[in-house]
């Protein structure tokens, strides 16, 4: 899938990350167009109308959020912001203000790769469609009849607890924000409620993990949200 | 149970003093009466405008008697009127007070026949309120005060008099061939209205009983003689010697009282003058000059403002040091001292150093003393200095308490603004430190990147020794960004700029975290974590805590051979979680083990040593910022274990 030509906007103020970026990218077969500024990122997205950006929050001109929100008017195009680690708040600001995913610098190529892999995964099956039934190591999920596998052995969940695994199935591999969660399972999203979240999150892992110190599906991103680990 | 009568079940006693030597008897016994009785006590002046008129040791003496009361234990009052009895029965009645003490009057037999004395009153008005009437010591009569005698005859003012006199005298003639006598009367009258006014009472008398003379011999007929040819004119005389007297007496009263009031008012107006230039004052020391300089002139004495050192000791801080002490300047600096440290009035005419010639006056903010004003008079008997009637040291307090609120104001200002300024420091601190950390962190994510990406170019770069150089690079790179981190964080920490963001979760998912974020250095090693299923939530800061177990997973993946186990356990103890982290390497230096959380071990001899310093330091800043603790211990068996607790319950101040 990756030669497959995808037109990638890369928005990023510093050049040596532009170069590596380029570079990577180029080597597995992606189109590329480069911003250096939040207005350019605008008028390039709604120009040529890219696959996925990349975004950089701190830019010269714009606020990165303020590029992400002005961005959403009008496109679903994926978006993965590049932010600093440690940078939390910023993160899921942008999450939240309708980002798709997140790489904290510094990140490696292979994270790089993953995360695109994701959101052109997520794209390619809004196009074509996909079954009701989510498939990753073990764990089977069929949204259609709400049941859950893990090996052979089905799970029995309840109704909050499946629909925190829906939400999760379906934006599996990217990360989703504890906002987001309580907003889609919940319908508020309040961060006071944050700790019933993690209550949940508790007893699906001990349902669906072999060892839930050690997810192998429901991986914690500290201070930002959760990921459904998706194996292809 | 509430009575608006007198109070029967708890005695107040009233003692009234006067500018009396005596007083200080009446003063004792009221004490004992008090003590005995536990009562409260009051001692009240009554200071009538006639006052006025004592001599300034009477006085003085006064505000001594009532200072002694103070110390005694008692509330002194100073009223004010003429009706000394009805004063203090008022101020009985208000108070509830069920004793009154006075001292016996000595007063000519003659004026008791006029008019009754205070102390008769007392008793008349007194009602059911008890009144003791003392009789000082015999021996201490003689000291008794004068009211006060003019010294001499003020000439300029008799003979002004004498002048009215004439022209009044003058005017009778030139009216006489055309005017009843009576009218003529009216222009002496007139005369001694006039004296009365401009001369004050003396004069006024005399020019009363010349009036009355020189009426009898320039116009009753037969003129020119004393003698009169009517019988009534010996009446009109008599009246008219009378109305003279009323009338220059009520005439010098009015004068004195408006005397008294301008008084007032000149005082009024010097501490609305000091509030407004002290409002205008912008730091400490020009409020100081501004105090030094307006009381002074108020008071037509010198002045010097003290205030405490960082020990606590006072020296001057305005004001001309050597216009005010003279001599033995230690020992007064002492009195300075002890009214500083006691918030109490010291030295000239107070009950502390008496012997003093100057007046020291604490400079009292609410809830502390700030400095002291040292007063010295320039001319004891100035009009101006400190008469020092009660009202003038209560005038005198209020003067300095005006003083004292504007340095507690500028104190507190400037407590305001050293907080600004601390807050600015970190504010500028902090985004110091985040944009150093981006300058770090972009450079360092380039590197990475780039040689991330070469290692990826399959099939374009088999050369191993290459490759392995890529991998150098790439290692050696993050390990630099996790340090730059690290130290952002610490730092973050230490200055307290870094505010946690506590939340209630279940130690399980920050332990999988760290765990998760290892992976791949942890591929080769087994971990066992052990995490009661029961275990309750911890609040905690889930980025940070994770820090803390990435940090000693690091140090154990450092320190301990490939391959080698690793072990993570948590157990509930009371109110807190205790967390282990154990490998089973060869476990700390025994010597280290106090101070390897330690940000920078001083005296240790080798810098080369590739110190837990960082890691271990940023791990003890975070447990603690949660409000626990953390230690490190050798296995029995073998291997190192760090252990640290975390509340259960969230303390919000951290």
């Amino acid at each position: 899938m990756s030669d497959s030509g995808w037109l990638v906007l890369i928005v990023e103020d510093e050049v040596p990350i532009r170069r590596f970026l380029k570079t990577a990218l180029e080597a597995q077969g992606f189109k590329l167009l480069e911003a250096i500024t939040g207005a350019e990122a605008i008028n390039l997205t709604a120009l040529h109308n890219p696959d996925i950006i990349l975004l950089d929050l701190g830019l010269p001109d714009l606020d990165g959020l303020e590029v992400i929100k002005r961005i959403r008017e009008w496109s679903t195009t994926p978006i993965i912001v590049i932010s600093a680690r440690g940078k939390d708040k910023e993160k899921v600001e942008g999450l939240d203000a309708g980002a798709d995913d997140y790489l904290a610098k510094p990140f490696s190529v292979e994270e790089l790769s993953a995360r695109i892999r994701v959101a052109i995964r997520h794209l390619t099956r809004s196009r074509g469609g996909e079954g009701p039934v989510f498939q990753t190591g073990e764990l089977r999920v069929d949204l259609a009849q709400r049941l859950v596998w893990v090996g052979g052995e089905e799970i029995h969940l309840t109704p909050i607890e499946f629909k925190l695994l829906a939400v999760l199935v379906r934006h599996s591999g990217k990360v989703v924000t504890q906002r987001q969660l309580l907003k889609e399972v919940w319908g508020y999203g309040s961060d006071e409620q944050g700790h019933y979240l993690r209550n949940y999150i508790h007893h699906l892992r001990h349902k669906l993990e072999a060892d839930p110190t050690r997810p192998a599906y429901l991986s914690t991103e500290p201070g930002v949200g959760y990921r459904l680990r998706f194996k292809e | 149970m509430r009575s608006d009568k007198v109070n029967a079940t708890i005695e107040r006693i009233l003692v009234c003093v006067g500018p009396n030597p005596a007083c200080i008897d009446l003063i004792r016994s009221a004490q004992q009466m008090a003590s005995r009785l536990q009562a409260e006590w009051f001692a009240v002046y009554v200071e009538d405008p006639r006052m006025l008129r004592l001599p300034e040791a009477e006085r003085n003496r006064a505000v001594y008697n009532l200072r002694l009361a103070e110390q005694l234990g008692a509330e002194t009052i100073t009223l004010r009127g003429r009706a000394i009895a009805a004063e203090i029965i008022t101020f009985a009645r208000r108070r509830n007070i069920s004793k009154i003490i006075t001292g016996k009057p000595r007063r000519s037999r003659w004026r008791e026949l006029i008019s009754r004395s205070p102390v008769d009153e007392l008793v008349r008005l007194g009602g059911d309120i008890d009144v003791y009437v003392l009789t000082g010591a015999p021996g201490e009569t003689k000291e008794s005060p004068d009211l006060v005698q003019p010294k001499g005859i003020h000439r300029p003012e008799y003979e002004m008099g004498l002048l009215y006199f004439v022209i009044a005298t003058a005017l009778s003639f030139l009216m006489f061939p055309y005017f009843e006598l009576p009218n003529l009367i009216m222009v002496y009258l007139l005369g001694v209205m006039v004296t009365a006014i401009y001369c004050g009472r003396g004069p006024a008398i005399l020019v009363s009983l010349l009036s009355v003379l020189a009426f009898d011999f320039c116009f009753v007929p037969p003129r020119f003689t004393f003698a009169v040819e009517a019988n009534h004119y010996i009446l009109t005389f008599g009246v008219m010697f009378l109305v003279a007297l009323v009338i220059s007496h009520l005439t010098t009263l009015i004068r004195r009282q408006a005397e008294a009031a301008r008084s007032q008012e000149r005082q009024t107006a010097a501490a609305y003058d000091l509030s407004r230039q002290l409002a205008g004052a912008r730091d400490v020391e020009q409020i100081l000059q501004v105090a030094v300089e307006n009381i002074a002139k108020i008071l037509g004495c010198q002045v010097v403002a003290l205030l405490p050192d960082e020990k606590g000791r006072v020296h001057v801080a305005a004001g001309d040091l050597a216009s005010v002490f003279h001599k033995d300047i230690i020992k007064e600096m002492n009195v300075a001292q002890w009214t500083y440290e006691n918030g109490r009035t010291a030295g000239w005419g107070t009950q502390n150093s008496p012997a003093s010639e100057i007046l020291y006056v604490p400079l009292q903010a609410t809830n502390a003393t700030l400095g002291v004003l040292a007063l010295r008079p320039r001319a004891p008997e100035s009009p101006h200095w400190l008469l020092p009637e009660q009202f003038r040291l209560r005038f005198l307090e209020s003067l300095t308490k005006q003083v004292a609120l504007a340095l507690g104001v500028e104190h507190l200002e400037k407590a305001a603004l050293d907080a600004q300024i601390s807050m600015e420091t970190e504010r500028l601190r902090s985004s110091l430190l985040s944009s150093i950390t981006h300058d770090f962190q972009t450079p360092l994510a380039a590197i990475m990147g780039s040689a991330s990406s070469l290692m990826n170019l399959k099939g374009r770069l088999e050369d191993e020794p290459a490759r392995e150089m890529l991998h150098n690079i790439y290692d050696e790179a993050e390990r630099l960004s996790r340090l730059v981190s690290n130290l952002l964080n610490i730092a973050l920490l230490e200055s307290g700029s870094l505010k946690l963001h506590k939340e209630l979760q279940p130690l399980e998912e920050v332990v999988g975290a760290a765990l998760n974020r290892l992976e791949k250095k942890l591929a080769d090693r087994p971990v066992t974590t052990t995490l009661p299923p029961d275990l309750p939530m911890v609040p905690l800061d889930s980025a940070l805590a994770e820090q803390i177990f990435i940090n000693l997973l690091e140090n154990s993946l450092k320190y301990t051979p490939p391959g080698s186990p690793l072990a993570i356990r948590a157990v509930k103890q009371d109110q807190e979680i205790e967390v282990e982290v154990s490998d089973s390497g060869p476990g700390f230096p025994p010597e280290d083990l106090q101070r390897i959380f330690e940000m920078f071990e001083r005296g240790t001899r080798n810098l080369d040593q590739k110190g837990y310093g960082l890691g271990l330091s940023i791990c003890r800043a975070i447990v603690e910022a949660h409000g626990g603790r953390i230690w490190a211990e050798n296995r029995p068996g073998g291997g190192a274990t760090v252990r640290f607790t975390l509340p259960l319950e969230a303390n919000d101040d951290q």
